[in-house]
């Protein structure tokens, strides 16, 4: 009888060391998952350099993004500027044109223009407009 | 009254100038390369500023004698005889004074000194041009201008050429300046329109030509502006000065007589122009009118008829 009691008590006292261990197992688990988050509430150090390592990510994603902005702006400034100075050359050779056209029928070094794919267009009377030298 | 029918058209860039022609749309549009080809034929052998043509030939080799064709030495002639009827108010040799007046240059353009004027007067004179045969000579430091006839030179050979091929409606328009009208039965006129030799200028007549052609010369496009005031493109051979006045319209029956008139009247004030129109009228069959610079229209004796 003894013996029975003595089985019975290992026994529960084996069942009680593994089912309190797997408790004690759980939460020493719980409290290694919840470290991280518990030290980062807990410990300003680590909070901070977590925290500078993101602001770092974040400052490079707004760089790239703030880079490519500048691409896109200096691309079009760069645009305007040169439609601009195309404008203004183009003016130049209107005006160039117009000088040309003042000194007229008349430059030797003229070369004879001929529209290279002449159209032809279908008309009805209309009055010939008159003017002066072209 | 205006026709209802329907016409091709085409306009090309010849003699510095847009060329249209306008014919019956029955025609073939290949036609327009045959009948720019003539244009362009006289443009290569008769137009001063084409390299190697005959009067570019003549102007090289001022002081000598140059072999030319029949046709150079023919429209001398005619010039001669035109620049005679205009008393010298016309003359092909005009150049020295418009190189002088600033016509060739760019920027740079200062009112010339009477003595300048004077100094280059003496190399313009269309009566030291010689032909002998078929060959001609202009004066040492002399040079033959085509500018104010060869585009409508070529029109009267175009226009030649049309009807032997049996164009019976057609209109040529030169550039604005020179305006050929072909007409036949069914469509017996054109119309052109006249306005004020500046630009915007309001319409002054719309006129109705037949087989004729309208010539006009203005200042509206060519002139220089020497200190805020406007010289004209137009210089008088006589004076050496631009002529002041503000437009000449000629009808005429060939182009080039047209042309070559209202360029040597627009020298003319509106008295000598009265004058001088009546002798053209009866000599050349033409008739127009002269606008001063004060805007004053003065008619020859029957140029209304052609006002609608």
């Amino acid at each position: 009888m003894s013996q029975i009691k003595k089985i019975l008590l290992y026994l529960i006292g084996i069942g009680l060391l593994i089912f309190g261990n797997r408790d004690v197992l759980a939460k020493i688990s719980n409290k290694k998952a919840e470290t991280p988050e518990k030290e980062l509430k807990s410990d300003p150090k680590i909070f901070s350099k977590r925290k500078d390592s993101v602001r770092r990510e974040a400052i490079k994603v707004v760089e790239k993004k703030n880079n490519a902005l500048l691409d896109s702006t200096q691309e079009i400034t760069a645009a305007k500027i040169s439609s601009k100075r195309e404008e203004r050359a183009a003016k130049k050779i209107e005006e160039k044109k117009k000088k040309a056209e003042v000194v007229a029928a008349t430059t030797p070094e003229e070369t004879q223009k001929v529209e290279d794919t002449p159209k032809t267009n279908i008309e009805k009377e209309e009055p010939e407009k008159a003017h002066g030298t072209e | 009254m205006a026709s209802s029918l329907l016409y091709k058209a085409q306009t090309r860039w010849l003699f510095h100038s847009h060329i249209k022609l306008k014919l019956s749309v029955f025609y073939d549009d290949a036609i327009f390369d045959e009948l720019f080809g003539a244009l362009e034929e006289v443009n290569l052998n008769y137009n001063s500023y084409t390299k190697g043509s005959h009067f570019d030939r003549i102007n090289q080799n001022a002081g000598q004698f140059t072999p030319t064709d029949s046709h150079t030495v023919e429209l001398l002639k005619q010039l001669d005889s035109l620049s005679d009827d205009l008393d010298g108010e016309f003359d092909i040799t005009v150049m020295p004074l418009m190189r002088l007046w600033g016509f060739y240059k760019e920027n740079n353009w200062l009112l010339p000194n009477g003595k300048d004027i004077e100094l280059n007067k003496q190399y313009v004179d269309y009566k030291n041009i010689t032909t002998k045969g078929q060959e001609v000579r202009v004066g040492e430091r002399q040079e033959i201008i085509t500018g104010a006839f060869v585009k409508s030179y070529a029109v009267d050979r175009l226009v030649e050429k049309m009807k032997s091929m049996g164009i019976s409606d057609a209109i040529v328009n030169a550039g604005g300046s020179t305006i050929y009208a072909i007409n036949n039965e069914s469509h017996d006129s054109w119309p052109v329109q006249v306005d004020e030799a500046q630009k915007g200028g309001r319409p002054l007549f719309q006129l109705r030509i037949s087989n004729e052609c309208f010539s006009t010369s203005s200042s509206e496009n060519t002139y220089i502006e020497i200190a805020g005031k406007r010289y004209s493109h137009i210089i008088s051979p006589k004076t050496g000065y631009p002529s002041e006045n503000s437009q000449v319209g000629i009808v005429s029956p060939e182009a080039m007589v047209g042309d070559v008139l209202s360029t040597g009247l627009f020298n003319f004030d509106k008295d000598s122009f009265s004058k001088k129109m009546k002798f053209l009228s009866t000599k050349y069959g033409v008739e127009g009118f002269l606008v001063d610079k004060n805007g004053e229209i003065t008619f020859s004796d029957n140029f209304e008829r052609y006002i609608l």
